[in-house]
């Protein structure tokens, strides 16, 4: 008979070839014990977090904490239910306020998670007759948003400008409304979109709004961390900016903005909004505290920018092959993903944690060691990242039964 | 309605179709309009995206990322694409 689970046979094989051999897990690690924004304990060792995207390290900022115990204690801890079913506490709308003056938009609508408010919006902003074009590079959660709404949905190459105007010019003399999906910074590689041509196609055509998933962005770029259309000076012409506070913000839960008069109508069509369990007071208080934090971050956008280019500069010294431009996401492309895993293992013995990432989450099929930087890190664990690449991709030359790659990772 | 294209150019469509296909046939198998993509062709939904991508390259066309889950063969491929051809270029 068949069992349920036999459609995962495939899925199985695939990770027994990869990690089925008994080492160590890059996809079940486990925290034994949170040191700080920068440590934790993994496995009885003491290892640097390379891959935390905790990228100004407010996950202990005194501030949040205590605004967490404060509402913990104030108002206990959960909320029981959804704000349409259960009700709204003043703290959903105090941090939707702070969202709006830092954000500079008129409307702002907090949900549980970033997936979620990247299925909420885009599931239900653009209807049947409407056109979605998404950057090919986007986030799983956008995919899965888009495929749960009705619009058409278009892909267009990633950070490819032209090829976007190409698409919207063959559009034009459809009726329906067009959005535009991008990201201000790339999860996997780093990237930057280029925003002002976005913006300046976005322009040529009629109908056009422009949506930014600031995940990433969101606190590293511009000098209030208003993310890349603060950086670009560009913020009245994106619609609508989604964000994560699992990020930069150091907590958890998502966002979306706009000054469109309309936008709060999505609380009443927002499945992902309606039915699931609101923000617990504690999380909505430290996330509170936290946008302050990074709206006043701009000497911890300095560290971590620093902090960014040293890994850069001594990995590419290194002669590894990096996917992107300088930016607090470094990611070093592995030739292929055995030596990935193998090399993922190499670090996390010598004491490093980074994310690995695999096809078909990685644009262009890359095998990626992603490295995120925390304003925390100090100088020497930065230095220590590098020199623990280094003699992992020694030791790599010398496994004897791949004595050709020994490019390792070049 | 648009009208009914001329067989000159749904030929060029199919033969354009079966080029790009052509170069992403990994199984060698023979292409025709029952040739299935997952069962015949052992396409992944990654080896999808990459060759949606080539062929609307091929034929500077939008593929919708929603027509895909009904496409099942190379005959329904075709069908789909002249479509969109006589869409965006008709
Ligand atoms: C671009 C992007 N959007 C959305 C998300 C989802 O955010 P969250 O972790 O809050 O669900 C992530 C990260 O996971 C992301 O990288």
């Amino acid at each position: 008979m068949a069992d349920l689970f036999d459609r995962f046979e495939s899925l199985l094989a695939r990770r027994d070839s990869l990690v089925g051999d008994g080492g160590h897990d890059p996809f079940q690690v486990e925290m034994d014990e949170v040191l700080s924004q920068t440590e934790a304990m993994i496995g009885n060792r003491r290892t640097i977090l390379a891959g935390t995207n905790n990228y100004l390290g407010l996950t202990f900022a005194p501030e949040s904490l205590q605004a967490a115990h404060d509402a913990l204690e104030a108002a206990g801890t959960g909320t029981t239910g959804s704000r349409v079913a259960n009700g709204t506490y003043s703290g959903h709308k105090a941090l939707e306020q702070a969202l709006c003056s830092f954000l500079g938009k008129d409307h702002a609508i907090v949900f549980s998670t970033g997936y979620l408010a990247n299925l909420s919006v885009l599931s239900t902003l653009v209807g049947p007759d409407d056109y979605i074009l998404m950057d090919a590079d986007c986030h799983a959660s956008i995919y899965d948003g888009v495929r749960m709404g009705d619009a058409q949905i278009i892909r267009f190459k990633h950070n490819d400008a032209a090829d976007l105007d190409k698409r919207l010019a063959r559009l034009a003399k459809k009726p329906g409304n067009k959005l535009i999906v991008i990201e201000g910074i790339y999860s996997m590689l780093g990237d930057k979109a280029p925003l002002d041509d976005i913006v300046a196609v976005k322009k040529k055509y009629d109908d056009v709004y422009l949506l930014s998933d600031e995940a990433h962005s969101l606190g590293v770029l511009g000098r209030y961390g208003r993310g890349l259309p603060e950086e670009a000076d560009l913020e009245d012409d994106v619609d609508f900016i989604v964000g994560t506070f699992s990020k930069s913000v150091g907590t958890v839960g998502g966002f979306c903005v706009s000054s469109h008069p309309q936008f709060d109508l999505l609380r009443l069509a927002c499945r992902p909004y309606i039915f699931t369990a609101s923000l617990p007071p504690s999380v909505v208080a430290s996330a509170k505290a936290s946008l302050e934090l990074v709206e006043k971050g701009g000497a911890l956008r300095k560290r971590l920018m620093r902090n960014a280019e040293r890994l850069h500069s001594g990995l590419s010294a290194l002669g590894f092959t990096l996917g992107g431009e300088i930016s607090p996401v470094v990611a070093v492309v592995a030739p292929e993903v055995e030596i990935g895993v193998a090399f993922w293992r190499g670090l996390i013995d010598g004491g490093v944690y980074v994310n690995l990432a695999l096809p078909p989450a990685t644009p262009q099929n890359f095998t990626l060691l992603r490295c995120s930087l925390c304003a925390a890190h100090t100088t020497e664990q930065v230095d220590r990242i590098i020199e623990v690449f280094a003699d992992v991709a020694d030791s790599l030359v010398m496994l004897p039964k791949q004595p050709k790659k020994k490019v390792a990772l070049g | 309605m648009s009208a009914e294209p001329s067989d000159g150019a749904s030929q060029d469509v199919r033969a354009a179709v079966l080029e790009v296909l052509q170069t992403f046939n990994k199984t060698g198998v023979n292409l025709e309009d029952g040739t299935r993509f997952t069962e015949d062709l052992n396409f992944d939904s990654l080896l999808v995206m990459e060759f949606i991508a080539a062929l609307e390259d091929r034929l500077d066309i939008s593929v919708p990322l929603n027509v895909l889950p009904d496409i099942e063969t190379v005959g329904q491929l075709v069908v789909a694409t002249e479509q969109i051809v006589r869409e965006e270029h008709g």
